[in-house]
C-alpha cells in the first residue's frame, strides 16, 4: 500500500469515530493514484509520472440524505468546517427515500502487483526501437507514436464496521502509425496490455508490423454504403455493443432514476438465446479489475444476460440500497473529488460454439467489423450508435479485400442483439478504454467477447 | 509553497526552466432524482503540478511532478531531482517557454456562496420543471469557484479566478406506453434564472417530440433533402476545421488543407480566439501560460494564418504565437431562406461523429424535425452520413446567431448550417 496512504488509516479511522457522533453512517475513502506515461512519437518524447487523484472522500448520512466532503488530506482536518460545508442552508430539501447504509463486517489487505516491472528509461528505448522501425515500413507512414501507461492504484475504505486497503497496477502499450498519400491520411492503431509489463510490452512488439500493414491498408478504404447488412464483430466490437448498446442500461442508478428500459425487462429475452453476458470487477483480470468499490463493495462478477434472458444489472450502494437488492461491486468514481455512480467494469459476451471461419463462410454479403473507435448510450430509448475503425467486406463467404472506414452501427439494441446468430468459441477482454457516463464521470474500463454474427444496420 | 518550489528548482542541478501550476477548487455539487435531492458535495482542493525542462546536446526534455498533501522540502527536492533525470531521458528539438508580457492579475468574489449559487440554479430548473406529461428524471449541478496561479522560470506569473456553473439534466417525457429520454449538459456564463428556465423548458419539449417522433420510413421524405445542423453538430466539424490549421497539425504534416488554399466555395471567416467572455468557456491563458491572442484563420474560406501552442509555433517560425484558443467564432453571410424550405433539422444527435481524416462526418439522431414545406414533423431513430469537404463546400448559413459551449471550448456564428447531400437511413 502507498505510504501516504498507510501513513493516515488511523486518521480515517479518528474522523470516522469522530463524525459518528453526528451521523449515522460515515465512511472514509482515501485514494492514491501513480501514473507514468512514457511517449515515444516523431515529433515529441517524454517521460512523465505523477501522483494524480490522490485524496480522501468522506461521505455521511443525516438521517435524510448524503452528504460527502473531498479534500487532499485528512489529517488535522476541521471537522466543524466539514459539517458545515455539506449543510444545505436553512431550506428545506425534499430528498429521496434513503437509510443509512447496511454494512458487514470486515478488515482485508488485497493487492496484485506487476510481476516483471521495467523502468521507464528502458520502455522509452524499446517504443523508441518499435517506433523508428515503424518509421521505415512504407514511404508513407508521417507519423508514428508508441505510449505506454501505467496505472498503480492505492485505496483504503474505513466506515463504522469495515477496514480494507487494496493496492493493483495496470499497464498499457499502444501504437498508432499515420500514413499519407497526397490529401489521403489515415491510420492504424492497436494496443497491448496486462499487469504485467514486460509481457504487455513483448505484445505491442509482436503486434507493431500487423498495425503498420493496416494503416497502409486503409489508404484504400472507401465509405460504407449504407444500408442493413450481416456483420461480425471482431471482439473489441463486441465489447462496445456489450458495453454501449447493454451495458450503461443495466446500470441500476438508471433503474433508480426511472431511466433505464431494462429494468421493465428483468426476467425477460432481450437477445436471442445463444447470448450469455456478464460484468465484474471480479469476473476477470483486465483495467476493469480491483478487490473492492469505491463504496467499500467487495469486486463481483455479476451474470447480466444467460440464454438471452435479463437477469440483473449492476449497481452501487446506494443504488442498491434505494432498489433493496444486493449492491454488486460496481460505485466507481472518476476520482476523489466526484460522485460514486453505479458503472462497469470488465463488460463481455461469453463465449458461444462456432469456429470464425463458419461464420465468415456463411455471410452472403456483409462485413467483419474492427476496432473500437467509440460508442454512445442510450439507456432508456435503447438506441445505439458503436463506431468501427474499419470493415472488411465479405461475400459469398470470402473476404473481397475491400475496406470501409469509418463503420457506424446504429439501430435498436433489441433488434441487434436479437439478431445474434453464431458466436465464436474464444473471448478476447480488450483493457484499454476508458468510460463516461453522459460526457463526463471517466474510468477505466475494458470490455470484449468473442466474434458475434448478426444483423444490423450501418453508416 | 510556490516561492518554496521555486528556490528548490532554482538549485536543483540541469533544470534550465520549469513552470509551477497551481489551482485551488472550492465546489459544490447537488445530485437529484426527479425532484428529491439524493445528494451533495463539497470539495475543497489544492493541486500542484511542476513541470521541469532540462536543455542538452541543443535539445529540451521536459517532464512533471505533483505535489500532494504529505510533501515537505525534502520529498520535493527528491521528487525535482527525479523529475530531472526524466526529461532528460528523451530529449526534443529546442523550444523557449513564453517571456514575461502583461502577467494576469485578477481576482473575483462571488456574491454569494456556492451553496446558495447552487440552491439558485436547482430552484430556477425545477421551477420550469412544470410541463404536462414530462419531467427531469435527473438532475446533477456544479458550481465550483477556482483560484489559478500560473509561474514560470521566465518570469511569467499569472493569477486569477474562475467561477463555473454546470449542470445536467435528463428530460423525459411519458406517453403512455412510450417514455423517452434526451440528455443535456448546460455550461452557464452566468446564473440568470429566466435563461435557465427557458432553456429547460426547451429541452422538455425536445423530450415531447421525441415521444411524438415518427420513423423516417413511415414518411414520404424526398431523396437528397437538405439536412440542417446546429449546436453540438456545427461545433464538431468546427473544432476539426480549426485543428487542421494548429501550427501542430501543420508541422506534423497531419493537415488536409495548407496555408493559402481554399476550404470552402461558401464563404465565411474564421477567428479563433480565447473566449467571448473573460476567457468564458476556457480560461484567459494557454497550458504554457500565455495570454490568449485572437486570430483570424481564415478569410474568405481561404487559410490566412496558424494557430496553436508555443512550442509547435515556435517550430513553424511564428513570431507572435497565439498559444492553445479553444474558442471559435464565424462571420458569415446568411440567409433564413432555406429554413422556410422543405428540410430535416437535427435537434439532438446521440453524439456527432466525425473522422477528418476519413472526410467522414454523421451519426445517429435521436430527434429531428422533418420539414414538408408547410408543416413539422417529429422524426427519430435513423442516422446520417456524409462526406464533410463535399458538405463543407457546399454549406449555407443562417442569417440567426447562436452560441454553443461545451466545458473548455465554445463556437459563435451562423445558429443554422444546411448542408447537401447527406445520406439519410
Amino acid at each position: 500500500m502507498n505510504k501516504f496512504l498507510k501513513s493516515r488509516m488511523e486518521d480515517a479511522k479518528a474522523v470516522v469515530s469522530e463524525l459518528s457522533k453526528t451521523f449515522s453512517y460515515v465512511s472514509v475513502l482515501g485514494t492514491h493514484e501513480k501514473v507514468a506515461k512514457v511517449i515515444s512519437s516523431t515529433y515529441s518524447s517524454a517521460i512523465n509520472s505523477g501522483e494524480t487523484n490522490c485524496g480522501f472522500a468522506i461521505k455521511v448520512y443525516n438521517g435524510e440524505y448524503y452528504s460527502e466532503y473531498a479534500c487532499n488530506d485528512i489529517r488535522g482536518l476541521d471537522l466543524e468546517a466539514v459539517k458545515e460545508a455539506v449543510k444545505l442552508s436553512a431550506l428545506k430539501q425534499e430528498h429521496v427515500d434513503v437509510k443509512a447504509l447496511n454494512e458487514e463486517e470486515l478488515t482485508k489487505s488485497f493487492e496484485r502487483t506487476d510481476e516483471h516491472p521495467l523502468d521507464n528509461e528502458v520502455i522509452l528505448e524499446r517504443l523508441t526501437a518499435i517506433r523508428e522501425k515503424a518509421q521505415k515500413f512504407d514511404g508513407r507512414v508521417i507519423n508514428v507514436t508508441a505510449v505506454h501507461m501505467k496505472r498503480e492504484v492505492s485505496e483504503i475504505f474505513v466506515s463504522q464496521k469495515k477496514c480494507l486497503n487494496q493496492y493493483y497496477t495496470w499497464t498499457n502499450f499502444a501504437l498508432n502509425v499515420t500514413v499519407r498519400d497526397g490529401d489521403n491520411i489515415k491510420s492504424g492503431r492497436d494496443s497491448s496490455n496486462n499487469t504485467d509489463t514486460a509481457k504487455a510490452l513483448e505484445g505491442l512488439e509482436n503486434m507493431a508490423d500487423a498495425i503498420c500493414g493496416n494503416a497502409v491498408d486503409m489508404l484504400k478504404s472507401k465509405p460504407v454504403v449504407p444500408g442493413y447488412y450481416d456483420i461480425i464483430t471482431d471482439p473489441s466490437i463486441t465489447g462496445l455493443i456489450a458495453h454501449e448498446a447493454f451495458g450503461h442500461g443495466v446500470e441500476m442508478d438508471m433503474f433508480v432514476k426511472h431511466r433505464a428500459k431494462a429494468a421493465d425487462y428483468v426476467g425477460k429475452y432481450v437477445a436471442s438465446p445463444i447470448v450469455n453476458m456478464r460484468d465484474g470487477a471480479a469476473g476477470v483480470i483486465s483495467s476493469g479489475s480491483y478487490f473492492f468499490d469505491d463504496d467499500g463493495v467487495l469486486a463481483h462478477d455479476t451474470e447480466i444476460i444467460r440464454d438471452g434472458i435479463l437477469i440483473t444489472g449492476i449497481s452501487d450502494l446506494l443504488s442498491a440500497s434505494q432498489l433493496g437488492t444486493e449492491p454488486t461491486g460496481n460505485g466507481r468514481r472518476q476520482g476523489f473529488d466526484r460522485k460514486s455512480y453505479t458503472r462497469m467494469t470488465n463488460t463481455y459476451f461469453c463465449e458461444g460454439k462456432d469456429k470464425l471461419e463458419d461464420m465468415i463462410a456463411s455471410v452472403e454479403h456483409g462485413y467483419l467489423l474492427c476496432k473500437t473507435n467509440n460508442g454512445m448510450e442510450d439507456p432508456k430509448n435503447w438506441q445505439i450508435q458503436c463506431t468501427a475503425e474499419y470493415g472488411l467486406e465479405i461475400k459469398n463467404g470470402k473476404f473481397t479485400g475491400e475496406i470501409v472506414s469509418p463503420v457506424v452501427i446504429s439501430g435498436s439494441v433489441l433488434d441487434l442483439l436479437g439478431s445474434i446468430s453464431m458466436i465464436s468459441d474464444e473471448k478476447e477482454i480488450e483493457g484499454y478504454g476508458m468510460c463516461g457516463k453522459g460526457y463526463k464521470e471517466w474510468v477505466y474500463v475494458s470490455d470484449g467477447g468473442p466474434y458475434l454474427k448478426a444483423r444490423a444496420k450501418l453508416g | 509553497m510556490i516561492e518554496l518550489v521555486k528556490n528548490i528548482l532554482t538549485e536543483t542541478e540541469d533544470v534550465s526552466a520549469y513552470e509551477i501550476v497551481k489551482s485551488h477548487n472550492d465546489e459544490r455539487q447537488l445530485y437529484y432524482v426527479g425532484k428529491k435531492l439524493e445528494t451533495n458535495r463539497a470539495v475543497s482542493t489544492q493541486n500542484i503540478t511542476v513541470r521541469v525542462y532540462s536543455d542538452f546536446d541543443e535539445k529540451r526534455g521536459s517532464s512533471s511532478f505533483t505535489i500532494i498533501a504529505s510533501d515537505d522540502e525534502a520529498s520535493i527536492r527528491d521528487k525535482a531531482k527525479e523529475t530531472v533525470n526524466k526529461a532528460k531521458a528523451a530529449g526534443n528539438k529546442w523550444y523557449p517557454l513564453p517571456e514575461k508580457s502583461g502577467n494576469i492579475n485578477t481576482s473575483f468574489k462571488p456574491e454569494n456562496d456556492l451553496n446558495t449559487i447552487a440552491l439558485s440554479v436547482a430552484d430556477a430548473i425545477f421551477e420550469a420543471d412544470d410541463f404536462d406529461g414530462g419531467q427531469l428524471n435527473a438532475t446533477e449541478i456544479f458550481v465550483s469557484l477556482k483560484h489559478h496561479t500560473f509561474v514560470n522560470s521566465n518570469g511569467v506569473e499569472h493569477e486569477y479566478d474562475t467561477l463555473s456553473a454546470e449542470f445536467e439534466t435528463i428530460p423525459s417525457y411519458d406517453a403512455g406506453e412510450e417514455k423517452v429520454e434526451l440528455y443535456d449538459f448546460c455550461i452557464l456564463k452566468d446564473t440568470d434564472p429566466e435563461k435557465i428556465k427557458a432553456h429547460i423548458r426547451e429541452e422538455l419539449k425536445y423530450a415531447k417530440m421525441r415521444a411524438e417522433a415518427k420513423r423516417v420510413q413511415e414518411l414520404d421524405i424526398p431523396e437528397n433533402i437538405p439536412v440542417v445542423i446546429s449546436g453540438e453538430g456545427v461545433a464538431t466539424i468546427l473544432h476539426e476545421l480549426a485543428d487542421d490549421s494548429s501550427y501542430r497539425n501543420v508541422y506534423q504534416h497531419m493537415n488536409h488543407f495548407e496555408l493559402g488554399s481554399k476550404v470552402s466555395e461558401s464563404s465565411f471567416t474564421m477567428k479563433m480566439t480565447g473566449g467571448n467572455n473573460d476567457g468564458f468557456p476556457s480560461g484567459p491563458i494557454d497550458g504554457s501560460g500565455i495570454v490568449k491572442k485572437s486570430r483570424t484563420v481564415i478569410e474568405n474560406s481561404v487559410i490566412t494564418s496558424l494557430w496553436g501552442d508555443m512550442r509547435f509555433g515556435y517550430y513553424m517560425g511564428e513570431k507572435d504565437v497565439t498559444g492553445e484558443l479553444k474558442c471559435i467564432e464565424i462571420e458569415a453571410e446568411g440567409t433564413d431562406s432555406f429554413l422556410e424550405e422543405p428540410h430535416i433539422e437535427v435537434c439532438k444527435f446521440s453524439a456527432p461523429q466525425i473522422e477528418w481524416d476519413a472526410g467522414y462526418f454523421g451519426g445517429e439522431v435521436r430527434l429531428a424535425l422533418y420539414f414538408d414545406g408547410e408543416n413539422y414533423t417529429p422524426v427519430s431513430g435513423f442516422s446520417i452520413s456524409g462526406n464533410v469537404y463535399d458538405l463543407l463546400n457546399g454549406v449555407v448559413f443562417s442569417k440567426e446567431k447562436g452560441e454553443y459551449n461545451s466545458k473548455y471550448s465554445g463556437c459563435v456564428g451562423p445558429k443554422y448550417w444546411k448542408l447537401t447531400g447527406m445520406t439519410i437511413n
